[in-house]
């Protein structure tokens, strides 16, 4: 593994597994000042951490990946279906939060649907759409600069400025507002946790807020903050690579 | 319709094919004629300087002779172009996050289908040619991350490398400064004339391209006609107005640093952007600052008006210590010496109108003008910079560049001021607005009898309406004298560079500027002086009089 | 033929009209439905579903509407806090505001509301605490963006005072970028209000708002309760959007035509969290 990885890695712990720990460790002591089984506690607290990745890991990067690429399509002329996508998820995304198609995956699931995909699909859509509404702009504006005027002016065909130029530009702001579609998808996902009874991080917290319990919630609490700054961490690992592969890459 | 125009021809020492020709080429936007009927022709090895206002058509013609798509343009006549042909676009911008290398193993291998080692081999000897310094070649950057200098002269590299046998650039170099745009526009040409390249370098009449150029074209209301000779646009200096009154400000050690945050031993450092500088202004002198961008001209203007105030030294102004001052003497010291900023619409208020903004600065600086007689003032002044009286009710937003440095002007002068400190007061405009505005200043300092200091990176124009100049090379001043004397007798090489450049010769200072974070040691000249011995590592050298009033600061400049 | 002086550029405000327009109409909407319910007081899924979701909106939108300006003016007090405190305590505030809004602050809310029992004040100032820290972020920039400008320094050499500068200077200019900033907290406070309602640890059912409706229709798998309430919900985070979106537009667009901070007007950048 390179080493830049590594100290990549070390620098993020602080915010990620860090508190994931200090929350395991906080429900560990909790449970054991009460005089039940701190193991159980704390493995209780990292088996829904674990459950809330997840659910919303893939769900995120699938919707920002498949989002962001309708975006750039959008921003490319002329129209085209793909294009109509993407205008299609810019125009939805102040309509769609998370956590309302949250409450319609639990009409679905009440009246007989499975759960796991729209819990991932209630996920994605807003993730999708606020990618795509950061990917046209960016494409629209990669397309007029003056870097791809110099690119036609070197004799560069069309499809090593679409593939150098381009897409790195219109990909370059939804790595960086990751960590925002991050934040939401965690809103999201508690409300899809706590509307279709999953044993979930954000379920966890609602539960344990319900009751008026501090101890209970303060541990899920650290969790989901650790969890918030391992996906912000996953976002940028992956907007490096991305950047490695569309950009620099052969 | 507009009469036929004359074949605008290059010079063509033989009638072999021509790399470059077009017959009546005509380029229609709309109903809207932009080149009208241009006939150019260019032989291998041919430099072209091709000239022209904003917005006068020179990107389309490069564009239309690139073979390029003209999107909303009409093309009629004839433009061809023989062999390869590359066109450096305006601004330098390649994609922003790609190595710089990798993009250039792009073109050259698409151009010539070598592979990215073989690529990087012809690419590294076309660096050469553009006298990039090994140690330099930080090419495994994305090229947002490069300096400017640098990126534009592997972009030159780049075309070398291709070796092309056209050879178009769209504005090159547009915003280096003079001394390192000359220089690498003149290795460029060196390069198309000993390769048989035909080179096309468009720009604006005040980029310096017609210097590196064999043949000369400038594109004025649609027409391709032979640039004229420069007729010397300035008025000769004028030494009959020669002051030599008493001393008005002085300024002694004045020193300009910030901090930089801590070093990685914990220690504070600090940026000097002005070492200790001592400066005297007489009375109804032009003293002008001459230096390239960073070497601190523009912060020196600033601590002469506590805008902000040095960090030490003092600043003097008819025995008044700014220094010491309190806000009624500081505020008695400011309606006698006004400032010009560098970019005119930014310096005045968005949500002002020009007739609020005037009449703000009589109401603070001149109490003694009853307020019904300021709009009055307001009309008075505008009308004597040239501005119509309503634009006392314009916003700024409204202003052509023109226009808003007028008003600028007009803002200085409300006060009556004695003197004018003008930061770059020209920067924004072009080249026909340059000497109008050039002419309401002098014509304002001579009827006012105005002290001027002036700063600015264009030796030759600044010194020509010039008593006396100081030439500024990162902070410190490394040559004093009166104009004439910098004009016609400039012993630093710094100084000389700069002339050079100012006349489209080539500088004799080579690689750019060190950054001002990373000083060398001794003359910061050095790594670029054609006079540097080992010697000048050693000590910053100090200024030593050549003659009357004219002194130095370089260790050998009485060596050729 | 020189070119003619580039024109300034004329940008549509379509959307943000018709934002503006839309909050207007269901705010008149909301207000009128609860006399289309023969007066009664709150009304609850045996009546008109689509009423029911009207009356729901008076408490969703009013609260929206104070609990977002009071986050807006939070931050702004934030962001000028720090600029007047300047250099460290700057940094330290502006440090903390950037380190919160990577948090997840929107679950805070229903966190709190559980633990501290509730009630109005408690959760408008939860609300508006979880907004505070993005609208302090933007609104900085802006200042330091503004503060950097020669109109500023011009202003000094004309002798102005301390006094005149902030007065006739900077607060004019400040106003559009302030408003844009602030215009974030709107949307926003929607948005957490009706998720920490529709997990049931917002609003109090008596004041009735569509998050809330929203998770009482889901829980119960009544669709008909839970569509109005929630296209009605869809349709304010659009408007609210909209108009943060044209605010933001305006002030890149710069007083009276100019673009502000010396940029090409026209984009908006995106901050929409």
């Amino acid at each position: 593994m390179p080493r830049t990885a590594v100290r990549r890695l070390i620098d993020t712990l602080p915010a990620t597994l860090l508190p994931i720990a200090a929350g395991a460790a906080l429900a560990w002591a909790v449970a054991w000042a009460v005089g039940l089984s701190g193991l159980d506690a704390a493995r209780g607290l990292l088996a829904a951490t674990a459950f809330t990745l997840l659910l919303v890991a893939p769900a995120l990067l699938l919707g920002a990946g498949l989002g962001a690429l309708a975006g750039a399509w959008a921003g490319l002329p002329p129209h085209s279906g793909g294009g109509w996508t993407g205008r299609a998820l810019i125009a939805a995304g102040p309509l769609l939060p998370g956590f309302l198609l949250a409450a319609l995956a639990a009409l679905a699931v009440r009246s007989g649907a499975a759960a796991a995909p729209l819990a991932w699909a209630a996920l994605a859509l807003p993730a999708a759409c606020h990618a795509a509404r950061l990917a046209r702009p960016a494409m629209s504006a990669a397309l007029t600069s003056d870097a791809l005027r110099m690119a036609e002016g070197l004799g560069l065909d069309d499809r090593t400025v679409l593939r150098h130029l381009a897409l790195p530009a219109a990909l370059a702001p939804v790595t960086g507002g990751f960590a925002n579609a991050a934040l939401s998808a965690l809103a999201g996902a508690t409300a899809v946790e706590s509307l279709l009874d999953l044993p979930g991080l954000g379920a966890l917290l609602i539960d344990a807020a319900r009751v008026g319990s501090l101890s209970g919630s303060l541990p899920a609490l650290m969790a989901l903050c650790g969890l918030a700054g391992l996906l912000r961490a996953l976002g940028s690992a992956l907007g490096g690579w991305l950047q490695r592969v569309t950009g620099a890459g052969r | 319709m507009t009469p036929p125009t004359h074949a605008a021809t290059a010079p063509s020492p033989h009638t072999a094919a021509a790399p470059v020709s077009t017959q009546a080429l005509t380029l229609l936007a709309g109903d809207r004629v932009l080149i009208d009927r241009a006939d150019l022709r260019l032989d291998a090895g041919q430099v072209l300087s091709l000239t022209g206002g904003a917005g006068t058509g020179k990107t389309l013609l490069l564009r239309a002779l690139a073979g390029l798509p003209l999107p909303g343009v009409t093309l009629a006549g004839q433009a061809r172009t023989d062999g390869r042909r590359l066109l450096i676009a305006q601004g330098g911008r390649l994609a922003p996050q790609r190595p710089l290398a990798l993009q250039a193993a792009d073109v050259i291998g698409h151009h010539l289908g070598l592979d990215a080692s073989a690529a990087l081999r012809r690419m590294a000897d076309a660096l050469d040619r553009m006298g990039v310094p090994p140690a330099a070649r930080r090419f495994d950057l994305p090229p947002e991350r490069l300096p400017d200098s640098l990126r534009w002269a592997a972009l030159f590299a780049l075309g070398i490398a291709v070796g092309p046998a056209v050879l178009l650039a769209d504005a090159p170099a547009a915003g280096l400064d003079p001394t390192v745009r000359l220089r690498l526009l003149h290795r460029l040409a060196e390069w198309a004339r000993s390769s048989a390249t035909a080179l096309i370098l468009a720009g604006r009449p005040e980029d310096g391209l017609d210097g590196p150029a064999d043949a000369r074209l400038c594109l004025h209301e649609g027409r391709v006609l032979p640039t004229p000779p420069i007729p010397d646009p300035l008025p000769a200096p004028d030494h009959a107005h020669h002051p030599a009154g008493a001393a008005v400000m002085t300024a002694h050690g004045l020193t300009m640093s910030f901090p930089m945050g801590t070093g990685p031993t914990g220690e504070a450092r600090r940026l000097t952007a002005v070492h200790s500088l001592d400066l005297e202004l007489v009375d109804g002198e032009t003293l002008v600052l001459l230096g390239e961008s960073g070497s601190g001209k523009a912060m020196l203007a600033r601590a002469l008006l506590h805008l902000p105030a040095p960090s030490t030294g003092r600043v003097v102004w008819m025995g008044r210590d700014l220094t010491k001052a309190d806000d009624a003497t500081l505020r008695r010291v400011r309606r006698d010496v006004q400032p010009l900023f560098p970019d005119p619409a930014g310096s005045l208020d968005p949500a002002m109108t020009v007739g609020a903004q005037l009449t703000a600065v009589l109401e603070s600086l001149r109490p003694d003008i009853p307020a019904d007689r300021r709009p009055q003032r307001v009309v008075e002044t505008l009308r004597a910079v040239g501005l119509p009286t309503d634009t006392a009710t314009r916003w700024p937003a409204s202003l052509r560049p023109l226009e808003a440095a007028r008003v600028g002007l007009a803002r200085a002068l409300m006060p009556d001021p004695r003197a004018l400190v003008c930061d770059e007061p020209l920067a924004t405009l072009s080249a026909e607005d340059r000497a109008e505005f050039w002419d309401d200043l002098l014509t304002a300092r001579d009827r006012r009898h105005l002290s001027l200091i002036l700063t600015t990176e264009r030796a030759e124009e600044g010194l020509r309406h010039a008593d006396r100049a100081l030439v500024l090379l990162m902070g410190r001043v490394v040559e004093r004298g009166s104009a004439d004397d910098l004009l016609h007798h400039a012993r630093h090489p710094y100084t000389q560079a700069m002339l050079s450049a100012a006349r489209g010769d080539r500088p004799a200072l080579e690689g750019d500027p060190p950054s001002a974070l990373r000083q060398p040691d001794g003359c910061t000249l050095r790594q670029r002086c054609p006079k540097a011995r080992s010697f000048c590592a050693q000590a910053v050298p100090t200024l030593e009089p050549v003659g009357p009033g004219h002194a130095v600061a370089c260790h050998y400049w009485d060596t050729p | 033929m020189s070119a003619p002086p580039p024109l300034p550029t004329t940008t549509h405000h379509g959307k943000g009209a018709a934002g503006l327009a839309l909050l207007v109409a269901l705010a008149l909407a909301c207000t009128v439905a609860p006399l289309l319910n023969d007066g009664a007081g709150p009304l609850r899924a045996d009546r008109d579903p689509v009423l029911t979701a009207l009356t729901d909106g008076r408490g969703s939108l009013s609260f929206a509407l104070l609990s977002g300006l009071l986050g807006a003016g939070l931050g702004v007090a934030w962001s000028g806090l720090a600029i007047a405190l300047g250099d460290r305590a700057e940094r330290r505030l502006m440090g903390a505001a950037a380190r919160l809004v990577a948090l997840p602050l929107a679950l805070l809310v229903p966190l709190g509301v559980g633990l501290t029992g509730g009630g109005l004040p408690v959760l408008t100032a939860l609300v508006a605490l979880s907004a505070a820290p993005l609208v302090a972020g933007l609104a900085h920039q802006d200042l330091r963006a503004l503060l950097r400008r020669d109109f500023l320094t011009a202003a000094r050499a004309a002798g102005r005072s301390k006094g005149a500068l902030l007065l006739h200077h900077l607060l004019p200019n400040a106003v559009r970028p302030l408003l844009a900033a602030g215009a974030i907290a709107l949307p926003r406070a929607l948005a957490v209000e009706s998720l920490a309602s529709l997990l049931g640890l917002g609003l109090p059912s008596s004041v009735g708002s569509w998050g809330g409706a929203v998770g009482v229709a889901a829980r119960l798998g009544d669709g008909l309760a839970l569509v109005p309430a929630a296209l009605l919900l869809a349709l304010s985070l659009w408007a609210f959007h909209a108009v943060a979106d044209e605010a933001l537009r305006l002030a890149a667009e710069g007083p009276h035509g100019g673009p502000s901070n010396g940029l090409p007007g026209g984009s908006a950048p995106d901050a929409r969290p």
